[in-house]
Formats: structure tokens, C-alpha cells, sequence
């Protein structure tokens, strides 16, 4: 089955940069967590801890 | 090096412009609105950022000298040659804002009865009629459950007695806290009692009582008299005299602290936010919980719940904070709680315990509830779901299980794992993750599922909009955030 979506000019602008935008947010948030992934996991490992591990 | 060399940095220390880069830390974003975005760190410290510079952050293109590389820098957001402490800073805030977590479980419910003299249409508890003693907690019970209760590490230890209406087993209530207050000499906990009651049965021997034992007392109100009355029905059709009567009495002789209300928000309530809150100021109540009705029980069975939608309410809510700020420019001091408790959230390292704002969910671990029969639920709207049919959430029974059978069942477990923000899709990118919490239970009668799709949750959608709002606020509204700032420092 094909659904057809019609959008006027306007909301079809709208939409794309909203699309646009969505795929900017992801790209940006792959890149912190993947950057950080290895530094939260030594946080959570001092936080929960006695040890100095940071040191 | 010379006495001042040891109190300050020499001058190559600040020109970061020869150091080599930056490196980010763990952080999350949302979107604010159409141009601003909400940046917030794993210890919750956060920062309001345009497009480009959330880009330039994460891309690394932020200027050293600049404000914003300052802000990134001190916030926790970033670390460079420079920043010794930043780690070991971020580490300590992130074990204080889990203190709460080793001090489990602080508030322990008491159903002493599910009978009640109401037939309020949206009831999230299945009452029975009041002539039915079936379902009144015993002694027994009652004992049992506070073998529980004092097994707790929490310091802090309150106690509420809910129903149905509790004052109709007042006789169980004087019971629970004469023994708890006795039992309470060895274990020597912070101890406070709460009667959450329609005040209908408000005698001077209850007010007696609850002067004697320094006990709380939490009513609803829920505007007017003919929305009240429309909304929680009784024979007589007097609940709101007798309500109001009730607070008036309960305000006199215990004193204005200790008699505090809530709303319940119905389909009739929601043109009538000015009025509801005008009713609290008109009988000396110095606070208001916007609260929307609950898909449980009897809001389900006469479908209530279905009546408005997260839009509609989220309309309510905000007139009636723009009304509650108008009060409070006016010169006098009146709360919204939620936004009280968002703002705290916001601003402050520590826990506020509220049960479905929390990573994992307060489920049995902030607060947990012996039901009148001995079971025992992990939270208020578990037993809620269970009086619908659905025992899911029933953790055992007082006189069956051990407290380590409870604390330690797979039901509990599996219902904290499921509940850990960080890892539930959608929430584990979300910038408002340090403030916000899932409800476990919300998602499974909405859902089918503990988790839930997080793009189709009420419950994400209504917490994602007064975030977004009550930041804005604080960014945007000088007078606003002086009145905001004001009730999370008093």
C-alpha cells in the first residue's frame, strides 16, 4: 500500500527543515556519545567508588 | 617562585590559545524552541545554547577566550590541559545526587481502609461502600507492615494513611502511630505521620489526636463549590462545606502548615484555573498542585482519563502559572508546586524524592504501599492498577513475605532496571534526563509496556512541555525567574 502525503508549499518547507534538522540533532548526539562513552563510564566508576581512579 | 606564584597561576596558564584542544564530556541536549537549545550535563548543570553553538561545541570549534568556551569550561562541559578537577567535581555530584538511592524508602502508605462516604467519578482507588469492614486493615496487618517499615535505611521515615477514606479506621490510624512512635524509641528515625482525608469525618478527637502526635494533614479541594461538588460527589451534596469547613477547623487548631490541598483536573476544571486558584487564596492556602487526572480506576471505568488530552491541560497548567506569577508580582507568596519542584530540579544538586521524577523510579524505593488486605504494592498507582484487576505490581504480602522477599523480587528489580532513564530509549539522549523520570506504571497501563514508546507517552509529552516552559520562563522572564528562584531558596 502507497500513502500519498500532500503538503501546500509552506508546510512542506517546514517539514524538510524540520526533517533537516532532526538529522543534524542525531549526528551531533552520535558524536557526543560516542566521544564521551569512555570518560561517563570512569565518572560513574569514581562516583560509585572509594577508590581514586581518576589518579 | 615567589609568595604570590603560589596563590595565583602564572600567565601561561591562561593563554589556553597554545594549548591543544578541547575534550568534551558527557552531556545531552534538546530543543527548546525553534532557534534555542537546552544543554545539560550528567550532574544536571546546564546551559541555553543557540544552533551554531551547540555545533561549535561539539565540533570543537569553540573560541578559547571566548564567554561561552568559560561557560562550557565551569559547567562541566568540556576539559582541557587545564582542568584538574573537573572529573573528580563531576564524579562527587553525580554520587550526592544518588544519595537517595542508599537511604530507601522514606514514605511508607498505609491503606487502613478502601471504604469511603464519596463517589467521586475519577476515584483512581475502586472504593467499596462504607459499610463494608472487609476492607479495613487489621492490627495484625498493621503490625506486620511496620516490622516492614522500620527495616527500612532511610532516616526519615514518614507515614500516610490513605483509603478510601482513612478517618473511617481512625481506630487503626491511633493503633499505627502510638505503636510506630513506641517502636520508634529503639530505631530513632525522623518520624512524621500524614492522614490524606476529605475531612467529612474531621472530628475534635481526630484534631486532638493529630495535635497530640504532631500528624499532617493533605485534603482535595478542587475549586469552587459547584465544581468541587461536581467532580467529587457525596449524599448531601455538602463535600465542599464540609471540606472547607474541615481546612477552616484543621487550620485553627493544628495551624496553617500543617493542612495543605490538591486538584485534581477534570474535563470541567480546565476553563476554570483562575477560580480553582482563587478558591485556595480565599481559604488561606498558600500553594496549588495542577495535577491531571491519572488512567487508573475509576477514571478509566467512567472514562475521565479520556476526557482531554496532554494539550489541553498543558493550556490549563500554563494560565494558571501565569496567574499564580501575577499573584506572587502582587506581593503574595503562592506556589505552584510542580514548578516548584522542576525549578529545585533545575537549580539544585540534591534528590527531591518526588516518586516519577527519578533515574531509577521511586517505585518501593521512595515510596511503597501495604494495601489494606497486606499486599504490597511499589507505588500508589501499582495498587491503583491492581484494584482494576491487574496485580502486577504487587510485590507481597505483609504476612507472607520477608523484606528482603520484597526488596529483592524480580518483580522490584526488573522494574528498577526498566526504569533507568539512561538506558531507555529516546530519554537516554534527552537534555532534560537529570530532571525528569519515567513512571513505570503509566506506561503499562497506557502501553502495555513498562517501558513505553516514549514518542507516544503522555507522560513524556506533558513533562517535555512544562520543561520547556519553565525554562524559558527562567531565561526570558526577569520577574518571573526572581518569583521562581524565590521559592526554591525559602
Amino acid at each position: 500500500m502507497i500513502l500519498q502525503l500532500h503538503f501546500s508549499l509552506n508546510s512542506k518547507i517546514f517539514w524538510i527543515n524540520k526533517i533537516k534538522n532532526e538529522v543534524l540533532d542525531q549526528d551531533l548526539r552520535d558524536t557526543l556519545s560516542q566521544e564521551t562513552a569512555n570518560i561517563r563510564t570512569l565518572i560513574l566508576a569514581n562516583a560509585f567508588s572509594n577508590t581514586g581512579l581518576i589518579e | 617562585m615567589s609568595l604570590l606564584g603560589k596563590k595565583f597561576k602564572l600567565i601561561e596558564a591562561f593563554d589556553q590559545a597554545t594549548e591543544g584542544g578541547y575534550q568534551l564530556l558527557p552531556a545531552r541536549f534538546a530543543s527548546l524552541d525553534n532557534i534555542r537549545y537546552f544543554l545539560s550535563n550528567e550532574v544536571g548543570e546546564f546551559l541555553v545554547v543557540t544552533r551554531k553553538q551547540l555545533d561549535d561545541y561539539v565540533r570543537k570549534r569553540v573560541f578559547k577566550n571566548s564567554d561561552f568556551y568559560y561557560d562550557l569550561k565551569s559547567k562541566g562541559f568540556l576539559i582541557d590541559a587545564d582542568s584538574n578537577v573537573a572529573l573528580d567535581l563531576l564524579a562527587l555530584k553525580y554520587r550526592t545526587k544518588a544519595q537517595r538511592i542508599s537511604q530507601f524508602t522514606a514514605l511508607h502508605i498505609f491503606v487502613v481502609s478502601l471504604r469511603c462516604d464519596y463517589t467521586c467519578q475519577y476515584c483512581q482507588v475502586s472504593r467499596q461502600t462504607d459499610d463494608k469492614h472487609a476492607f479495613d486493615m487489621s492490627e495484625q496487618t498493621a503490625d506486620k507492615a511496620l516490622d516492614l517499615v522500620f527495616k527500612s535505611p532511610s532516616p526519615a521515615i514518614k507515614i500516610e494513611f490513605q483509603g478510601g477514606e482513612p478517618l473511617l479506621n481512625f481506630y487503626l490510624i491511633q493503633y499505627v502511630v502510638t505503636t510506630a512512635k513506641l517502636r520508634n524509641i529503639q530505631h530513632q528515625k525522623d518520624l512524621q505521620f500524614v492522614i490524606t482525608s476529605n475531612l467529612s469525618l474531621l472530628t475534635d478527637e481526630v484534631l486532638d489526636f493529630c495535635v497530640e502526635h504532631s500528624i499532617f494533614l493533605s485534603t482535595s479541594l478542587d475549586g469552587p463549590e459547584l465544581l468541587h461538588n461536581a467532580n467529587r460527589p457525596r449524599p448531601g451534596k455538602n463535600g465542599y462545606q464540609l471540606t472547607i469547613d474541615g481546612i477552616k477547623k484543621a487550620q485553627a487548631v493544628l495551624g496553617r502548615d500543617k493542612i495543605g490541598a490538591l486538584m485534581t483536573t477534570t474535563e470541567k476544571s480546565l476553563p476554570n484555573v483562575k477560580s480553582i486558584i482563587d478558591t485556595y487564596l480565599e481559604n488561606n492556602l498558600d500553594c496549588i498542585f495542577l495535577r491531571p487526572l491519572s488512567p487508573y480506576g475509576f477514571a478509566i471505568k467512567t472514562r475521565q482519563a479520556y476526557k482531554y488530552d496532554v494539550d489541553q491541560w498543558f493550556e490549563f497548567y500554563k494560565e494558571g502559572l501565569d496567574y499564580v506569577l501575577e499573584i506572587n508580582k502582587q506581593g503574595y507568596r503562592f506556589v505552584e508546586l510542580y514548578t516548584e519542584l522542576i525549578v529545585n530540579k533545575l537549580l539544585s544538586p540534591f534528590a527531591t524524592g518526588y516518586v516519577d521524577l527519578q533515574s531509577p523510579s521511586g517505585a518501593a524505593i521512595s515510596a511503597i504501599v501495604y494495601n489494606y488486605d497486606g499486599d504490597i504494592y511499589a507505588s500508589d498507582e501499582s495498587r491503583m492498577l491492581a484494584e482494576m484487576g491487574d496485580k502486577k505490581f504487587r510485590l507481597g504480602n505483609v504476612h507472607n513475605d520477608s523484606y528482603e522477599d520484597i526488596m529483592l523480587s524480580d518483580t522490584l528489580l526488573d522494574m528498577l532496571e526498566s526504569t533507568l532513564s539512561e538506558s531507555i530509549p529516546m530519554c537516554a539522549d534527552c537534555g532534560f534526563l537529570p530532571y525528569c523520570g519515567t513512571d513505570p506504571v503509566y506506561h503499562y497501563a497506557t502501553q502495555g509496556d513498562v517501558v513505553g514508546h516514549k514518542a507516544l507517552s503522555g507522560f513524556c509529552s506533558k513533562n517535555m512541555k512544562i520543561f520547556r516552559h519553565v525554562i524559558s520562563l527562567l531565561e526570558d522572564d526577569v520577574e518571573a525567574r526572581k518569583i521562581l528562584l524565590s521559592w526554591v531558596r525559602s
